[in-house]
């Protein structure tokens, strides 16, 4: 039988861990995919910000379009890249300045280890459907876009 | 939520090249006919030539499908039509050597001269023919020009199109239905015999008693793909044309009768990476017929050492940013050369052998991770490209291992053979997924025997790319029509 203090005692660990659980887990997760956007792709010359081209909501839309245990795999990886560099950083990611953040991914990216090199490549695929899709981003390219509606 | 509840002779479980190649035969045999199909009847004049746009329509998982650890990118197509409405049309039949193989190591005689009349009739069916010279764009006349320079053997491709633009856009879907694919020829051939259609339905079972199927039962799918109801397809006769993956993972999570555990074996995906040369002139590599061209050196049907056929590639923005190594400015400095950039894919003819599993929902789980001597090839292959593209004229080549480098001279570029290639470095992509469901003479190596019959549930067939016993080297495509012809017609009888 658990006494009375106990079930308290437990109730309340319960409680701050789920509380603990939970501030981790909410996240800005537009902000967070626009801060690595930025990391992955910095705009140079006439390239817009990650920002101004709506990637977060990109992404999201993007994401909205992959099977459920996809999307939510997809949004825990922004997640951790959102408070894994709280240790080593001192800082959420996308807190940091942008030269941080490209280290950070760089670091990820040639990692001796499998998992952190997956991270990585796999926030740098994701962000890439949400910038380069766009328009304002395809002058830079040399990219004309679409041919329907200019051929016959 | 909708319930649909239909009965039919035969039930088709998939549209592509498979699938569309066995109804044809099946209604010709005069069998009553019902082809299932996950994704949506798509339109070549709705096809937006925008990637964003494109992948969710045309590909499953929205493109976003890997091998379980996440190492390779597995894309897989779906709406009426299967992967034919994104592929790239590249038709070569499985070399001899490689059926003779398949005859002594699989007991499966004469597999080569029973196959023949089947490539035959899609070479006229399909219009199969080699792309006009003046198709072939600067991204594939560069690697004709690198591999002659190296004197290596090279050569255009055949395709099975017609009234081509040269848009370049052929992975998103043809604005111009300039294909000749299941959508377009198969598929409209078997819905004039009769065949019916259904799309938006995703088999997750088939059903059996006794060891005999006795038809389908799956979801109702909205036009993005939300569940919306529940569909039972009772049927005499169940072919699979899902995929090398659907058509396994289907049969896995169904529990079918399997007492050698062979369904979802021999799992092949012909991976490949992408390498990448800056020229000093504009290439436009996303311009114009995307694979015209092929350097088949160092690629043998049978030969151990000679596993890597290399094809240009190239992407539109989103692709290439993504396949382009590093990150941020020189990610961004690199990108910008978009317009100099000429690219070439080093496929594996895979000794990589993997399984397929199904997950809760029947979608497939796939096991595949490259064994050392695929690594090395790999590696091999890779230094291949960059020796071509910088034979070509190239100033610089990109290699896109996990710490990204770049390769000025042909001595690098041999020297990148010797590098010990892991998961992710470099990253590498498939599109050719084979076996699964193996065919063979000999029910306790094989899933399939040789008319693509399951070795245990006689009502049950398969006719896809899952039928391959191992890779083949080649893309699939002409091949799984002709095997699914072959299948159409033993299932028809």
């Amino acid at each position: 039988m658990i006494s009375r203090r106990g079930f308290g005692i437990g109730l309340i660990g319960s409680t701050a861990l789920l509380g603990l659980g939970g501030a981790l887990a909410w996240v800005d997760l537009s902000e967070v995919i626009e801060a690595a956007t930025e990391a992955c792709f910095p705009p140079q010359g006439t390239l817009p910000s990650a920002a101004s081209v709506g990637a977060g909501g990109r992404v999201l839309a993007y994401i909205d379009e992959l099977p459920p245990d996809v999307a939510t795999q997809a949004k825990a990886l922004f997640r951790t890249l959102e408070w894994m560099t709280l240790p080593t950083h001192g800082s959420r990611f996308s807190r940091l300045p942008v030269t941080e953040r490209t280290n950070a991914l760089e670091k990820l990216a040639s990692s001796p280890w499998f998992a952190r090199r997956l991270i990585a490549h796999s926030v740098k695929q994701t962000c890439a459907v949400g910038y380069w899709q766009s328009e304002l981003t395809w002058a830079y390219l040399g990219y004309d876009g679409p041919l329907v509606g200019r051929t016959p | 939520m909708k319930t649909l509840e239909l009965a039919t002779e035969v039930v088709v479980v998939g549209s592509g090249a498979g699938g569309g190649a066995a109804a044809v035969e099946l209604v010709q045999a005069g069998r009553e006919v019902l082809i299932l199909e996950m994704g949506n009847r798509e339109l070549p004049k709705s096809f937006t030539q925008r990637e964003e746009q494109m992948m969710p329509r045309l590909f499953q998982d929205a493109g976003a499908r890997t091998t379980a650890d996440k190492a390779i990118q597995v894309l897989q197509g779906k709406g009426l039509g299967g992967s034919t409405l994104h592929n790239l049309n590249l038709c070569k039949r499985i070399d001899p050597e490689l059926f003779e193989l398949w005859a002594k190591t699989r007991d499966l005689p004469d597999i080569g001269e029973r196959l023949r009349p089947h490539y035959d009739h899609f070479e006229k069916a399909l219009s199969i023919a080699a792309v006009p010279e003046d198709r072939i764009n600067r991204n594939n006349q560069i690697l004709r020009a690198g591999a002659e320079a190296l004197g290596w053997k090279n050569g255009p491709l055949r395709h099975n199109r017609t009234g081509c633009i040269g848009s370049g856009f052929c992975e998103l879907g043809c604005a111009y239905d300039a294909k000749n694919n299941s959508a377009k020829i198969l598929i409209p051939a078997a819905e004039k015999g009769g065949a019916k259609v259904l799309t938006g339905i995703r088999v997750t079972q088939v059903l059996h008693r006794f060891g005999r199927a006795t038809g389908v039962s799956g979801q109702i799918l909205d036009e993005r793909g939300q569940v919306v109801g529940h569909a039972t397809i009772r049927a005499e006769r169940v072919v699979l044309a899902a995929s090398a993956t659907g058509s396994a993972a289907l049969v896995i999570a169904s529990g079918l009768p399997d007492p050698y555990r062979q369904a979802g074996r021999g799992l092949t995906l012909h991976p490949g990476a992408t390498v990448g040369g800056v020229f000093d002139e504009p290439v436009d590599g996303w311009k114009g017929v995307p694979q015209s061209w092929e350097c088949d050196e160092l690629l043998h049907p049978t030969d151990p050492d000679r596993r890597m056929w290399l094809v240009p590639v190239f992407g539109h923005p989103v692709a290439t940013a993504a396949m382009l190594p590093g990150l941020g400015p020189e990610a961004v400095a690199r990108i910008g050369s978009y317009r100099h950039i000429a690219a070439i894919t080093p496929m594996l003819h895979d000794s990589t052998v993997g399984r397929v599993d199904a997950r809760g929902d029947a979608r497939p789980l796939l096991h595949y991770s490259l064994n050392d001597a695929d690594r090395r090839m790999m590696a091999k292959g890779v230094s291949a490209a960059a020796q071509v593209l910088l034979a070509a004229g190239a100033r610089e080549v990109l290699i896109p291992t996990a710490v990204p480098q770049v390769v000025r001279t042909a001595k690098e570029a041999i020297a990148v053979a010797q590098q010990a290639f892991g998961p992710l470095d470099p990253p590498l992509a498939a599109v050719h997924p084979m076996g699964g469901m193996c065919m063979g003479g000999d029910p306790h190596t094989s899933a399939t025997n040789a008319d693509g019959r399951h070795h245990h549930c006689p009502n049950l067939w398969i006719a896809d790319a899952g039928l391959f016993p191992t890779s083949t080297g080649v893309p699939p495509q002409w091949s799984t029509y002709s095997f699914g012809r072959l299948v159409g017609q033993a299932a028809g009888a």
